[in-house]
């Protein structure tokens, strides 16, 4: 098995500064470093050793491979927001573009409107005169027909007046000479049908 | 139009009893004469006619006018026909159809003759004689006096109507006027 050298280094300071604080000790009151505190530092030193190398050993896969997929997470992470970054970037561009376009768009509808309700104003009044124009031309059939009917009414008051009248003479004025005169040629008309 | 059906219906059968028997112009008179006689007593006519009293009653009255007028003995049975049939009261009308079939039967035409004024014998026989020529029939007719047609003569008979009234030809004037012709 090889070790990297960023594993030396790391027991190494760790040796070193456990050293220091073990000179330290002796420095500060004591009076030499006993055997027996130099055998203790040999075991920790191999304690820590074993330790090391154990933990090294069974938590070095794990560890990598959660900073790994730590790492392609933040990766994928950061790719996905870069991309909707993006998409929010054209969105915005898209909206700019949009909303410099509202006002001709807008300009265009009214102008649209406007045209439409000309048109529909033109069809209305066109319409109103046709239906004008109908209507006048039903009122003359309608006045001719009511003079028609006058007319009639006229001649027919006119024709009963006129037969009272002629009746209220001829009964003053038949004498009995043109009563019997009428009755003969009555006969002469009868005897005339026979003959023919 | 039902009473006319059961009217001609007897009508019929007397006069071809009374062709047979040779006397059909007879019982045309006697049953005239009868049916004259029956309305100048409108209270044993209404009798008759009427549908309220039984038939023996009617047969009773029926007797006695029989005996009063000397009403023949085939008339006399034709009557008590009528009565048990329920029909005398359909005589008037039946009487109309058995002079109308006699009529017929003789060549004659009855007719009637509307005038302002009541016409003089002579013009109605002339009248007569002009009709007989033109329908080829002894012309019989019935003069009726109306104001109302002012002059002239109306004549109608059967289906035939000639109208030669001045009211008439007024009618037609006012039709040319308001027809505007």
């Amino acid at each position: 098995m090889k070790f990297p050298f960023r594993f030396w280094l790391v027991v190494g300071v760790f040796l070193l500064i456990s050293y220091i604080d073990l000179y330290s000790a002796t420095e500060a009151g004591e009076h030499g470093v006993t055997p027996s505190q130099i055998k203790n530092l040999i075991w920790w030193t191999v304690n820590f050793l074993v330790l090391t190398i154990l933990l090294y050993k069974l938590l070095r896969k794990p560890m990598v491979n959660f900073f790994v997929s730590r790492k392609e997470n933040l990766v994928k992470e950061y790719e996905e927001l870069l991309a909707r970054k993006k998409e929010a970037e054209a969105k915005y561009l898209e909206l700019q573009e949009k909303i410099k376009n509202l006002k001709a768009e807008a300009e265009a509808i009214y102008q649209n409107y406007v045209e439409q309700g000309l048109k529909e104003k033109e069809k209305i009044i066109e319409e109103a005169k046709l239906q004008a124009e109908r209507i006048r031309e039903q009122v003359q059939v309608y006045i001719a027909q009511e003079m028609e009917k006058a007319k009639d009414l006229l001649r027919i008051e006119l024709a009963k007046e006129s037969v009272k009248l002629a009746e209220e003479l001829l009964k003053k004025n038949l004498t009995p000479e043109d009563q019997k005169r009428l009755v003969k040629n009555f006969i002469e008309q009868i005897k005339g049908r026979s003959l023919n | 139009m039902r009473a006319l059906a059961i009217a001609l219906k007897y009508a019929k059968g007397l006069f071809i009893a009374a062709k047979e028997l040779n006397q059909a112009e007879e019982y045309g008179k006697e049953l005239t004469k009868l049916l004259k006689e029956l309305k100048s007593q409108p209270e044993v006519f209404q009798v008759l006619q009427s549908p309220v009293y039984p038939p023996d009653i009617k047969l009773d009255i029926l007797q006695e006018v029989v005996r009063v007028y000397r009403v023949p003995a085939e008339i006399e049975r034709f009557l008590v026909l009528l009565i048990e049939r329920r029909r005398i009261q359909y005589l008037e009308e039946i009487v109309a159809m058995y002079q109308a079939l006699l009529d017929e039967e003789l060549g004659i035409a009855r007719g009637e003759v509307v005038a302002a004024y009541p016409l003089s014998e002579a013009e109605k026989s002339e009248l007569e004689e002009s009709l007989k020529e033109l329908l080829k029939k002894q012309v019989y007719l019935e003069v009726r006096v109306d104001p109302e047609i002012i002059g002239g003569i109306k004549v109608k008979i059967g289906d035939y109507i000639w109208d030669g009234t001045v009211k008439s030809q007024l009618e037609k004037f006012k039709e040319i006027i308001i027809k505007g012709v």
